[in-house]
């Protein structure tokens, strides 16, 4: 389309032409002076009551010396949004599956391992005091034993 | 993002599932495409009287309208008191190449050949010069076709803030 185009970026013009997808061919619907703005269009028509089956935008650059250049900036189409839920829909099946083949290589991992010993049972302080008094009581039988001993050989 | 008292707010769920914010669109440009879309149903262009100043409701301060075909050259048929009042003239009947410089509604109206070349709604935007202040702006123009298919009458709608404004109303 060879008309004068809108925006002047460093010698060049640029402008956003919003497409349509209707009868099997690409259509003209409107033009943008900005990127953001004919997105936002183009979504605006594709979401409408009467939507068509697709909308891109196409950014045309004129040089000064006349040539044209364009490129696809954004696209929508029912088969774009079902790739797009397709890949998401993968994306959560392959985290499952991760988190699936990790839980079962732990349990693989550790199923083999000795059952990790009982825990030693503390001893109570009315244990302390009872082995005290047996040493006490063998001290001061010795001690007495000894006496009598000493006793006896004199 | 911007907002402004009574804007709508996107609602979640309790799942936080995002719903479909029901409330109109908010930008001035978009709306009027809307507008200029429903009416054209399958036709290539909407017919002139498929859209009146009426159908554009509270937008109609913004919107103006010209008529591409009267024998002296593109003249306003209709201008909305908003455009009036921050820029004076011009009023319905003047023509647009008498539109005084530093309006908004020169910025957008003076390429109305482009509109009547292309077929096709053009959305324009930028930093220019509004009632003596700098602004910033957004407007569309659309064709409208009479009963034979040849564009009679262009639609258009301008929107706009001043820059020193930060916290005005959003240019939309």
């Amino acid at each position: 389309m060879a008309l004068p185009p809108s925006n002047s970026v460093g010698g060049a013009t640029r402008t956003y032409e919003i497409q349509r997808y209707s009868g099997g061919r690409w259509m003209l619907d409107s033009v943008a002076d900005e990127k953001d703005m004919a997105i936002a269009v183009a979504k605006s028509l594709m979401s409408g009551t009467r939507g068509p089956s697709g909308v891109r935008v196409m950014s045309v650059q004129q040089n000064s010396n006349g040539e044209f250049s364009q490129v696809t900036v954004y696209r929508a189409t029912p088969l774009d949004e079902h790739n797009a839920e397709a890949v998401v829909r993968k994306l959560k099946v392959q985290d499952e599956v991760k988190a699936f083949r990790e839980q079962r290589d732990f349990e693989r991992k550790h199923k083999d391992d000795p059952p990790p010993p009982p825990p030693k049972r503390k001893k109570g302080r009315f244990a302390d005091i009872i082995l005290a008094v047996q040493l006490a009581f063998g001290i001061g039988l010795t001690i007495t034993a000894v006496q009598m001993l000493r006793i006896v050989m004199r | 993002m911007t907002t402004y008292p009574g804007m709508p707010v996107a609602r979640q769920t309790e799942e936080g599932r995002r719903l479909p914010n029901p409330a109109p669109e908010k930008r001035l440009v978009l709306r009027m495409l809307e507008l200029w879309r429903r009416a054209r149903k399958d036709d290539p262009l909407p017919h002139a009287s498929d859209i009146t100043v009426a159908d554009v409701g509270s937008d109609a301060e913004h919107v103006y309208m010209i008529d591409v075909l009267d024998p002296a050259g593109p003249r306003f048929t209709y201008v909305g008191s908003a455009l009036h009042a921050a820029g004076g003239p011009p009023s319905s009947g003047t023509l647009v190449a008498e539109c005084p410089d530093e309006t908004v509604l020169t910025l957008t109206a003076r390429h109305w050949r482009e509109i009547v070349e292309r077929h096709v709604p053009v959305t324009r935007g930028g930093i220019g010069r509004h009632g003596g202040s700098s602004v910033l702006y957004r407007s569309i123009m659309m064709p409208l076709a009479d009963e034979s298919g040849r564009i009679s009458t262009l639609l258009g709608a301008v929107n706009w803030r001043a820059l020193e404004d930060q916290h005005g109303t959003p240019a939309e």
